[in-house]
Formats: C-alpha cells, sequence, structure tokens
C-alpha cells in the first residue's frame, strides 16, 4: 500500500519545526507504524540524510518509550493502543497521515518527534513510592490484601508513563498520571502510611513541571494505552482535600 | 508540612474552588426553577399571585439576602478562578499541533466550558437587566404596572413584566438557546465538580454520574420551558 | 589469569551465610567517601543503584532510555519464582535450586544457584514491601502459578506484567533516592568505554544521546546490569534499543566473557509476518498452563485450525513430554516446535508458526477465567494480529529471547576486572545453558537487591583511602579519545547501507546456524558470513547526520560494530563445545530421538573467554563441580 506522510522535522527545542512530507510505497498492512518509519528512515539513510528522529524502544506496548500524534491522535486512531501497537492495517491505502511528536510545555521537544518527559520522573521523585529500604519487609503474607482491592490497585499501577494522557489534553494536565499513581500506592495498606505527604507533594510538583489542571474532559483516559481509569483523578482530588484536613493530626 | 500550599493556590485547589461555587450556583438553581415553575399552572390570575407573592417572600428574607451576595460572589470567583484556570492551562499547553482531533476522545461541551460559560455570564447580565434591575433597583420601571402583595406592602407586578417581557420572540429565542447552553454546561459541570472535590466512591461512581446528567437536563429543560409556555398561554 | 571463582568454604546451603558472616565491610562514615557507577537501571542495574545509594553511597546511574522505568525488565510477563512454599506443594529452597540447575542441564555454578533460590525468599517480601500487587487469593494472600520445568506452583505474577511491576518498584525506590541526592541518574546516556586504571575499574566513557556530548565519569567501582544481547538476531522479543555494547566494551578492556553461544530461544512469541518486521512479541510461557501446543499431522492442511479434528492434530508436545506435557522448559519447547517445521507441519502464510489453542481450557474452566488470567496477553495478542484468540487458536513461533551467557563473575559477581561487577542477565552465572521461565526477574532483583549490597562491600573496604578518582588521569583521556575516534569514524564511511539492513541480515545468519540447533559446517559458514558482513559494515555503512546532537542512527552503529564481534564470539564458542547441553543444540550429538546428548567427560565447564588481540580469543575454562546435586540426564518424559 501507499502513504502519503507530514512528518514533524524539528532540529531542538530552541529551533523552529516545520511539516515535511514523505511518500512511501510498497508498505504491507502487516507493518507496524514505527516499522513504517524505520522503513524511511532506512531509505533517508541509504540517501545520506537525516533520519528521522522518534521515541521507541520494546514495541510490545509496555515500555511506554514511544510517543506519537498520529493524525491528530495520541498513539493513532485505536483508543487504547501505543504507538508500537498502531499497524497499516488501521489506515487506508493512499492515506496522508499526519505525525507530531507530544505536544505540552513540559514536555520539550529534543529532535523531530522525540521529547523529554523527565517532568514524570520529577512528579514521581516527590513521592511516588514506598520509603520501605531493600532489608525492612516484613513476612509478604503477613498483610493479607483483599483480591479486589490488589486488583483494583494493579488497575491504577498499570499505568506506563507514556504521557498520551497529557499530549491528549487540552489543559495539558498530568492529572491523570499523577492520580494512577498516588490511587496505586494509597489503596495498599503498605502505601497507606506516607499518603498525607505524598499527595500534596506530588500535586506540587505535578504545578511546578508547568501542567495544567484536570477539567475532566476525559480525553486521556480514552487515549490511554492501559486503560487507567478517570476515577483515579476523583481519588486524587479526595486524597488532597483529606491530606489537608488530616495534615497536623 | 513542607511544600504545603493553600487550599487554592494549587491545580486541584483552583478546581476545587471551581466545584464548590459551580456547585453552590447550581444548587440555587434548584429554589430558582421552583419559583419559576409557579408562571405555568393555574389561571393568569392564580399564576399572578403565586408568583407575585414568592417573590416577594424571597425578597424580603434576610437569610436569602445574604444568600444572594453569596451568589453574587459564587458567580464572580467562578468567571474569575475559570479565567485564570484558562490562562494557566494555555500556558501549560505550549505549542498547537498541525493536525489534532479533539473530537476523536472528549465530547465538545466538555471542552468549550468556557465558551459555555461566557454565554451564560452574558445572559445573567441580560436577565438581570431585564427583571432584577427593575424590579429592585427601578431602573427602568417608570410606567410599570403595581401589585398589592397579601401584607399591604406595594411593588412592581413582576408576573406582568415577565409576562410583558417573554412576548417578545427574539427574548425567549436567547432564553431558550442560553438554557441550551446552561444544559451542556450543568452536564458537565456537575459531575466534573463532584470528580474535582473528590466525591469518590468505586460502586457508585456510575450511578451519580447519570445523577448529574439528569440534574442538568432537568434543570435547563425547566427553565427553556416557561419562557416559551408564557409565550403562548399567558 | 586462572578463574578463581571464590566459591565459600562450607555445606552448601551454609555457603551465603558464612559469607555475609564473614565479608568484610564500609562503615557507614565511609560510604559516603566511595562513588559507585551503575549502568543500565532495570531491575538488577536500578536494584542495586537504589540498594546502594540507600546504604550512604554516591551512585551515579547511566542508562540510554528517557527514564528508568522504561528499562527492558519492564517487558517481562508471566511472573517471578521464590521458594516460599505457600501451595504446600513440597517446594523449599533446595528443589528450586534442584529444579534450577536440573533446567539449566547442570551447566551452571552451584553455589551462586542455591543463593539465587535462598534469596528468592526476602526478594517477595521486599516486593510486597514496595507496593507491587501481587495477584491474591479471595483470602487475601498471595497466589501462585505454574512455569515450565517445575512440579511446583512458585511463581509469583502480577497479570501479565510482573516484569512492569516489579521494575515500577525499582524505579520509585531509585527515584525516592534521586530526591535525596544519593543518587544522580543520567538518562538517555550510554556507555561507550571502560576507563581502567592500574588494572581496575575506575570509571566510565559515555555519550551523552540528546547532546552527543561525550563525557567521562569516575568512580570506585562500576556495576554492569545491561541486559542481554539477544537483539544480535535483530528479530528478537528484546527491545529495539537493547544491545550488548557496555559488557563488550568491558570484555575489550579484560573482563572475561562466558558461554556466549547460550541464548534462549523462547517458544511462544509471534511470528515473522513480513520482511520489514522489526520485533518477535513475546507471549507469555504461562499460556503454556492452559493452552494446548499442537499443529496439524497432515502436511500443508489449509483447513481451518476450527475445522481439524482432534484425530487430525498432533500435540506433540504431550506426545514426546508425557510427564510435562505444554510444560517441558523452553529450550526443549522450541526444538520440538522447530522440528516441526522443519518437517513441513508448520502453520501460517509463512509455514513459520505452530498453534497454541485455549479451546479445551475455555471449554474447562470458562471463557472468564481465562480472561482473567490471560486477558492482557489476549488483547495484546489482538492488538498485533488483529485475531481474537478467544476464538481461534494463537500462532506462535520461537524467537531469540535470553542470553544465558555473560560476563564472567565470581561468586561475589566481580568480572575478571577488580572493580567491576556485572548483575542480571548482563552476567552469566545462575542459569547454565537454559534459564527456567520466572527465574530471569529473579535474578535480576536479588543479584541487585540483596547479594551485590553484600558482596561489593569487601572491594570497597580497600578503598576507603583511595580519594575521590580524578577524570583527569591520562587513562580517561585516551579513553574518552577512543571513543571520540570511533564516533567520527562511523560517521566518516559514508556507505550506501542503512544498519538495520546489515542487523537484518546479521540476525539471519545467526537465527539459522547459531540459534536453536547448530553443526560444525554451519558454525564454520555462519563465522565466515559474519566477517564479511563485518567487513561490509566497515566500509559502506550509512551513518547520516552528526554527533552533536540525536542520532539513533549513529547509536544503532556502534551497537551493530560490536554485535558483530559478539556474533563471531557465540559462533566461536558454540563450534568450541562439542556435546548438546541446554539451549546448546548440537545436532552431531544427539539421541536417536532427536534428545540431546551431554558430554559430562569433557564439557562440565563454562568457557570464559578473553580477548586477545582483536581476532581472536582465548579459553579459560571453570570447572563446575556438583557436590550437592546428582549429575544426571535431563529428561522431562
Amino acid at each position: 500500500m501507499k502513504i502519503h506522510l507530514k512528518i514533524w522535522r524539528q532540529d531542538n527545542a530552541n529551533t523552529p519545526g516545520k511539516m515535511v512530507a514523505y511518500d512511501l510505497d510498497n508498505l504491507s498492512p502487516d507493518m507496524s507504524f514505527l516499522e513504517m518509519l524505520d522503513y524511511l528512515n532506512e531509505q533517508l539513510a541509504a540517501k545520506g540524510e537525516r533520519t528521522v528522529e522518534f521515541d521507541h524502544d520494546c514495541r510490545e506496548g509496555i515500555c511506554g518509550q514511544c510517543a506519537l500524534i498520529i493524525n491528530g491522535q495520541a498513539h493513532g486512531p485505536e483508543d487504547h493502543y501505543t504507538t508500537c501497537q498502531t499497524h497499516l492495517r488501521t489506515f487506508k491505502d493512499g492515506e496522508t497521515i499526519f505525525v507530531e511528536p507530544f505536544r505540552a510545555k513540559a514536555f520539550p521537544v529534543l529532535r523531530d518527534l522525540k521529547v523529554d518527559r523527565g517532568s514524570f520522573d520529577r512528579i514521581i521523585q516527590a513521592g511516588g513510592y514506598i520509603s520501605a529500604m531493600t532489608g525492612m519487609a516484613p513476612e509478604a503474607n503477613s498483610i493479607p490484601i483483599h483480591h479486589n482491592i490488589s486488583e483494583s490497585a494493579f488497575d491504577s499501577a498499570a499505568c506506563i508513563g507514556c504521557g498520551a494522557c497529557v499530549a491528549t489534553c487540552k489543559n495539558s494536565s498530568a492529572a491523570l498520571f499523577t492520580s494512577a499513581k498516588i490511587s496505586h500506592l494509597v489503596k495498599l495498606p503498605q502505601g497507606e502510611v506516607e499518603r498525607q505527604e505524598r499527595v500534596i507533594m506530588m500535586v506540587n510538583q505535578h504545578d511546578d513541571e508547568g501542567f495544567g489542571s484536570c477539567t475532566h474532559t476525559g480525553a486521556c483516559a480514552v487515549a490511554c494505552p492501559q486503560e487507567v481509569s478517570l476515577d483515579n483523578i476523583a481519588r486524587m482530588n479526595y486524597e488532597y482535600n483529606r491530606a489537608l484536613c488530616e495534615i497536623d493530626s | 508540612m513542607t511544600g504545603q500550599k493553600g487550599l487554592f493556590s494549587t491545580s486541584v485547589g483552583r478546581k476545587n474552588l471551581m466545584a464548590i461555587t459551580g456547585l453552590f450556583l447550581a444548587f440555587f438553581l434548584i429554589i430558582h426553577l421552583l419559583g419559576n415553575l409557579t408562571l405555568l399552572f393555574g389561571t393568569n390570575e392564580e399564576a399572578m399571585e403565586h408568583f407575585n407573592e414568592y417573590s416577594h417572600l424571597l425578597g424580603s428574607l434576610t437569610i436569602i439576602k445574604l444568600v444572594s451576595y453569596a451568589l453574587y460572589a459564587a458567580i464572580i470567583t467562578h468567571a474569575l478562578d475559570a479565567l485564570l484556570i484558562i490562562l494557566k492551562n494555555q500556558k501549560a499547553h505550549g505549542d498547537k499541533y498541525v493536525s489534532f482531533d479533539a473530537s476523536a476522545t472528549s465530547p465538545w461541551y466538555s471542552r468549550n466550558m468556557g465558551v459555555l460559560g461566557s454565554i451564560i455570564l452574558i445572559f445573567i447580565v441580560l436577565h438581570m437587566g431585564n427583571f432584577w434591575a427593575k424590579y429592585k433597583l427601578g431602573i427602568g420601571a417608570e410606567g410599570l404596572d403595581q401589585f398589592t402583595y397579601d401584607s399591604g406592602e406595594t411593588g412592581v407586578n413582576l408576573y406582568k413584566l415577565v409576562v410583558a417581557t417573554f412576548k417578545m420572540e427574539w427574548l425567549v429565542g436567547v432564553y431558550v438557546i442560553s438554557m441550551i447552553a446552561l444544559g451542556y454546561h450543568l452536564y458537565h459541570g456537575v459531575n466534573a465538580a463532584t470528580r474535582s472535590i473528590g466525591v469518590y466512591h468505586k460502586k457508585w461512581m456510575k450511578t451519580m454520574e447519570t445523577c448529574g446528567k439528569i440534574f442538568a437536563v432537568v434543570i435547563s429543560f425547566g427553565f427553556a420551558i416557561v419562557p416559551v409556555v408564557v409565550y403562548f398561554i399567558r | 589469569m586462572a578463574l578463581d571463582a571464590k566459591t565459600p568454604d562450607g555445606p552448601l546451603k551454609d555457603k551465603w551465610s558464612n559469607y555475609k558472616a564473614k565479608t568484610k565491610l564500609v562503615n557507614p562514615a565511609n560510604r559516603k567517601k566511595i562513588d559507585i557507577i551503575v549502568v543500565g537501571a532495570g531491575l538488577s542495574g536500578g536494584g542495586a543503584a537504589a540498594s546502594l545509594s540507600e546504604m550512604g553511597y554516591n551512585v551515579k546511574v547511566f542508562f540510554f532510555q528517557d527514564t528508568a522505568r522504561r528499562s527492558h525488565s519492564v517487558a517481562a510477563q508471566g511472573g517471578v519464582n521464590a521458594a516460599k512454599n505457600y501451595r504446600n506443594d513440597g517446594d523449599n529452597v533446595y528443589r528450586m535450586f534442584y529444579d534450577t540447575v536440573k533446567g539449566g542441564d547442570f551447566r551452571s555454578r552451584e553455589s551462586n544457584v542455591h543463593r539465587m533460590a535462598e534469596c528468592s525468599v526476602e526478594l517477595i517480601d521486599h516486593m510486597v514491601a514496595q507496593g507491587v500487587p501481587f495477584g491474591r487469593e479471595y483470602s487475601g494472600y498471595l497466589s501462585n502459578r505454574s512455569f515450565g520445568g517445575v512440579l511446583v506452583s512458585r511463581t509469583f505474577y502480577a497479570r501479565g506484567q510482573t516484569g512492569q511491576q516489579l521494575l515500577l518498584a525499582t524505579y520509585q525506590a531509585m527515584m525516592k533516592q534521586v530526591k535525596k541526592g544519593n543518587l544522580k541518574q543520567f538518562n538517555r546516556h550510554e556507555m561507550l568505554d571502560l576507563v581502567m586504571i592500574d588494572g581496575k575499574a575506575r570509571g566510565i566513557i559515555a555519550r551523552n544521546l540528546v547532546t552527543g556530548e561525550v563525557e567521562r565519569h569516575a568512580a570506585h567501582a562500576v556495576v554492569l546490569g545491561t541486559g542481554g544481547f539477544g537483539k544480535i538476531y535483530y528479530l528478537s522479543t528484546l527491545a529495539m534499543n537493547s544491545n550488548g555494547s557496555a559488557t563488550w566494551r568491558a570484555h575489550k578492556k579484560g573482563a572475561y566473557f562466558a558461554n556466549p553461544s547460550w541464548t534462549q530461544i523462547h517458544p511462544t512469541a509471534l511470528p515473522q509476518a513480513g520482511d520489514h518486521q522489526s520485533k518477535l512479541t513475546l507471549m507469555s510461557e504461562s499460556l503454556r498452563n492452559d493452552g494446548r501446543i499442537w499443529v496439524p499431522k497432515r502436511k500443508d492442511d489449509d483447513r481451518l485450525p476450527g475445522d481439524i479434528p482432534a484425530e487430525d492434530r498432533d500435540y506433540y508436545l504431550e506426545r514426546r513430554y508425557p510427564a510435562f506435557g505444554n510444560l517441558v522448559p523452553r529450550d526443549v519447547a522450541s526444538r520440538a516446535a522447530k522440528e516441526r517445521m522443519d518437517a513441513g507441519f508448520g502453520v501460517g502464510s509463512m509455514k513459520n508458526a505452530v498453534y497454541l489453542d485455549f479451546k479445551t481450557a475455555i471449554a474447562r474452566l470458562g471463557i472468564d477465567t481465562i480472561k482473567e488470567r490471560y486477558g492482557n496477553l489476549f488483547t495484546m495478542y489482538r492488538k498485533i494480529t488483529g485475531i481474537d484468540a478467544y476464538k481461534e487458536p494463537m500462532k506462535i513461533s520461537p524467537a531469540a529471547h535470553f542470553s544465558m551467557g555473560g560476563l564472567w563473575v565470581d561468586y561475589e559477581l566481580q568480572t575478571t576486572i577488580p572493580g567491576l561487577f556485572a548483575v542480571g542477565e548482563a552476567n552469566f552465572a545462575d542459569h547454565g545453558a537454559n534459564r527456567l521461565g520466572a527465574n530471569s526477574l529473579l535474578q535480576a532483583s536479588v543479584d541487585g537487591n540483596f547479594v551485590l549490597p553484600n558482596t561489593i562491600p569487601n572491594y570497597l573496604s580497600d578503598e576507603i583511602r583511595t580519594g575521590a578518582i580524578s577524570t583527569d588521569h591520562p587513562e580517561f583521556a585516551k579513553a574518552e579519545k577512543d571513543v571520540i575516534a570511533q564516533v567520527q569514524k562511523l560517521l566518516d564511511i559514508k556507505g550506501t547501507m542503512p544498519v538495520d539492513n546489515i542487523h537484518r541480515r546479521l540476525g539471519k545468519v545467526m537465527f539459522a546456524e547459531v540459534a536453536m540447533s547448530r553443526n560444525e559446517k554451519g558454525l564454520i559458514w555462519a563465522i565466515e558470513e559474519i566477517k564479511s558482513l563485518k567487513k561490509e559494515f566497515w566500509s559502506n555503512v550509512a551513518v547520516p547526520g552528526d554527533s552533536n546532537g540525536p542520532n539513533s542512527e549513529l547509536e544503532k552503529a556502534g551497537r551493530l560494530a560490536d554485535y558483530l564481534e559478539i556474533a563471531q564470539l557465540m559462533a566461536k564458542d558454540a563450534l568450541d563445545r562439542k556435546e548438546s547441553c541446554g539451549a546448546h543444540f548440537r545436532e552431531e550429538y544427539q539421541t536417536e530421538d532427536g534428545e540431546a546428548v551431554r558430554n559430562d567427560e569433557e564439557f562440565m565447564y563454562s568457557a570464559a573467554w578473553e580477548w586477545t588481540d582483536g581476532s581472536d580469543w582465548k579459553l579459560h575454562k571453570e570447572e563446575l563441580d556438583f557436590k550437592d546435586i546428582k549429575v544426571a540426564v535431563r529428561s522431562y518424559k
């Protein structure tokens, strides 16, 4: 099949970028979207042209490194897919496809389609952990956790940190990302001890990184490859208000 | 604790403020609507009696007076906070996408709460000019009918003012359109507000959401029907 | 140099306690004076970085991903083993040790394996405390599943994303230390050389993959947790950027490389569907708990799988290995699949797959149970292939997966270079010639969190008076110059052959001759092929752009340059080992019905290769001595 690509090319965060057109032929519908970019890059490399920089790694939807806006949608047209899981069979023969990086103030472009998502790291650093040092742990079965609670904690913990929630949010809010970690940890008895400090520090860091406020449009949860639920955000807000009320107790 | 910020100075806090003021205003709408419904029932005389007495009762209670100040404050806060949030969120977004398909992931009204809110704000100004300014402040009230309440006091005949106002087709149209805007604003806003203040329950989340949506439809439909009915039957 | 494994004295079960009781330590006040570099931020490197910085050392961690949470440990699906015996099914540390040694076909170091089994118990405690949402029973206690090659249920799991959850716990522990200032992270950095001063590892040269700058970093010890090199086959279950360069460059500085040819070919990956395919996605081994593997009995049977009646199906694993059935170890399952496909019974358009069928399990357990157990894997399968595996069987195929080989390390996880340690998949010691399922998360986590923090102080206790290492030392300047020269050399070739093209061809050679089944003729041919690809690479590779910013082609080229050398050593190692053991199956050494034949008389050793002049290697043998286990023919019949 044939595809017309319009790809965002930008040298670095300080130089302006633009869309550049590329035409590809002899593609197979079974190719993944990233394999198509590989194919394009091989052609560019053979001609000695600088290849298109894009982030990718595991190519099985779990590492969260691949991050493209394809035809105006984070990770492509299918809901709950990662970019690497998007295949050409989703597109029509001869279609024009726009490819852009994830955009947000807190995700500066490094080159072409690569962005810096270090802001996510710093949100986790602010409190997205349980402070159990190696060697401290009690016997694993000493604290039974209800099956459903554990499963629910997993649902929140499943976040792969790709940033599609931010990229697709009109406010560039990282509420879904931040709240998923807060919910994961607070649902478990091990994580309850630090619940107050965690939510306050993580929300503060979220703001300091320049992410916006959540207005509950729900776009993030639709784009999320792991189907992390919007309910996590309500849970975060609950935790936040609760922490403010109980802070001195 | 270190790093603790004020309740309303973080992304979550600002949304708290939106939610609290918004829910307060939504609650007020119930009271307002109950009064309006008196316009729909009975003969013209009965409706005039009920409506005017109800309006007068509200106006004479101190508590309602205080509530009305709270309402003005809520409207202003809600609008200013919204402006602040929108500006901050735009800043957070940075560069725009060349091609972006927002409709694929979220309904239009959820993304346009600011536009809907602005329509409602303009409507409120118009609405207060139509009735409140004449009824309360006497601005443009010259030549309006007077009404004698059960208590013996007299004042502008609000019923007649309403009926006269709603005989203008274009204004009925404006009211209905504004109520549609209000409906969508509430349709998204009530649920968003409960989420913002952290009302969270794994099991009841869906039910709550449905209630919020029903509320929005009932309220906006209720308000929209009044001018139309008045236009035709009063 | 003679190999000294430094195995502690005493009975097997007491070795680790004895070691910990007697080893030298570094006092907490002195730890601040010690710098440690960790390369790799997965379960082994990340675990080491978190644990060591927690102890008070100054730690710097380097990784090429944009954040540590993406390290490839994230992709492990099925689970992590531990001898907890929660199921009361007769499990214990010794049995786990036994299973692992047997699974590795008696080619691993007894003492290391036993230690791994011992530490597995505390690892589960640790991970639960970190907030890993492991699968649980309705009673609230931890749940287990079964994996290939064992007769007990000792695998702990978090749905099909166990690796992700363990990695996130480790990542979070690291982030906590970053915030505290004990740990400094260097993301998008790639180690390009090891710096040695007076025979000791004293730092690394790393390239910043964003700015292109080549940087010097010094430390008292260097830890490599850089994973395996299975991506050498191009098509593999590994991440696109996984590579063998850090270990290889350490090897060229003097660290011995052990058993390089032992690569596990995973039996349940998705088959190749086209020429431009970049990756063979893994489908967890746990699927074999409930899935049945079969091929049609008739060649070129073009009926749909659902239309083929039971009597026309060949459930070849159940037929050949009645005791373990579909749960035979990976090497056995892969080879059996290859045997069927080579005989012409493969399915799919390229005849390169076998069926993994859940029909029986769905009929027995109900679709909901299957959904709860494997839902995310079925979803993943649908996303990639567009096929609903609840309705028709999955098509699976063997794919390169795990490197049992790696840098040779002693009991303390120290390589033959003093001060250079290797943890996780980057080292070689624990899995022998074949790794059991759910043991890789275990080994990586245990190495990083429980072994290295106990063994590295023994080395560092002599370093407390050394003082800070300066990056102005001439050795740093020299290493940096070499790295810059190599980068420039790659850019200056200005050829026309894309890196991936050469890599793909290398992968084909390797998968044909240095994978599931090997023979002398093929290996000799492969070595020649690799040499000619290497020549082509250095004369005609296309690396566009410059080195002053992100340049993926340049990164890939540097990695492929190393792969071309690793490939040569893999083939040489495979050629040298004239026996069949575990993943290493030499066609010349098999029984009449195609089972592997070991040669314990001559090959009961780990082959540790020393880099000599750049074209050849010198073999050192670490003889394996099994005192606590009866060496037997590995049988799963």
